[in-house]
C-alpha cells in the first residue's frame, strides 16, 4: 500500500493504460476472429490476399501489440496479489520477457507475409 | 490454549457471490488467453513458412479437438470482453449496488455465451 501512496501517479497510471488498452482492444478484436476464421476456411492465396491488405495487416498487428501489452499489465496484477513479495519481482520480470518476445514474434512474422 | 481457532477463508470452502465467482474467472480466462497467444503467433509463423505449412496447420485446426480448443479460446475471450465492459462502467461508477450486481452478472453471461454462440456458427 505504501507505493500506492507515495507514488499515486503510478498506480494511476497503471489503472488508466489497463482501461484504455482494453477500450482499444474491443473493436480490433474483428481482426482477430477475421485471422482465425480464414485460418479455418481460406486457401493459402486467399489468405495473403487478405493478409497484404493493410487494413487487416495493420489491424491485427495493432491486436498482437495492444493484447500483449494488456495482457503484461494484468498479469502483473495477478502476481502482485497471488504471488509471495519476494518472488514478485523476478515472476513479472519474467512476464514481461514473455509478452514482449510475443510481441516482436508477432510482429516479425505479420511484416514478413 | 486449544487449536479450535477458524483458519481464514480459501476459495474453495468460500461460498463467492455470483460477481466475486465472475471477477476470479475473469482472471483465470485473462491468463488462459495469454497461453493461447502462443498458439496464435506460432499460426502466423506457419504461414510465412508457406503454404504447405499453412495448409497443415489449417488442416489440424480442422480436427474436432483443435475445433473445440478454438470454441473455448473465444468463449474466454468473449467473457473476458464482457467482464471488461463492465469494469469500464464500473469504472464509472455505476451498477454498485447488490441487486444490480447479480443482474448484471447474469447479462454478462448470457451475452458471452450468445456472442460466443454466434460467433462458433460463423466459424464452424
Amino acid at each position: 500500500m505504501r507505493n500506492v501512496f507515495t507514488k499515486p501517479h503510478l498506480a494511476h497510471f497503471h489503472w488508466l493504460q489497463q482501461r484504455l488498452s482494453a477500450f482499444f482492444l474491443l473493436p480490433l478484436s474483428y481482426w482477430l476472429l477475421m485471422f482465425v476464421e480464414r485460418c479455418l476456411h481460406a486457401n493459402y492465396s486467399e489468405m495473403l490476399t487478405w493478409l497484404h491488405s493493410p487494413m487487416n495487416k495493420y489491424g491485427l498487428i495493432a491486436w498482437f501489440l495492444l493484447v500483449c501489452y494488456h495482457g503484461a499489465l494484468g498479469i502483473q496484477v495477478v502476481f502482485e496479489d497471488y504471488i509471495l513479495r519476494s518472488r514478485q519481482r523476478l515472476a513479472i520480470w519474467s512476464a514481461n520477457t514473455f509478452f514482449i518476445g510475443l510481441a516482436l514474434c508477432a510482429v516479425l512474422f505479420l511484416v514478413q507475409i | 490454549m486449544p487449536h479450535n481457532r477458524p483458519i481464514s477463508p480459501h476459495l474453495q470452502i468460500y461460498r463467492l457471490p455470483l460477481t466475486g465467482l465472475i471477477s476470479i474467472s475473469h482472471r483465470l480466462t485473462g491468463v488462459l488467453l495469454s497461453i493461447g497467444l502462443l498458439g496464435l503467433v506460432f499460426i502466423a509463423r506457419q504461414i510465412t513458412l508457406g503454404e504447405e505449412n499453412f495448409n497443415q496447420i489449417q488442416l489440424a485446426l480442422n480436427t474436432l479437438p483443435m475445433k473445440m480448443l478454438i470454441i473455448g479460446f473465444v468463449y474466454a475471450l468473449m467473457f473476458h470482453l464482457c467482464h471488461g465492459v463492465r469494469h469500464l462502467i464500473w469504472d464509472a461508477g455505476r451498477t454498485f449496488s447488490r441487486e444490480k450486481l447479480t443482474y448484471y452478472a447474469r447479462i454478462e453471461l448470457v451475452i458471452s455465451a450468445s456472442l460466443t454462440l454466434f460467433i462458433a456458427r460463423e466459424l464452424m
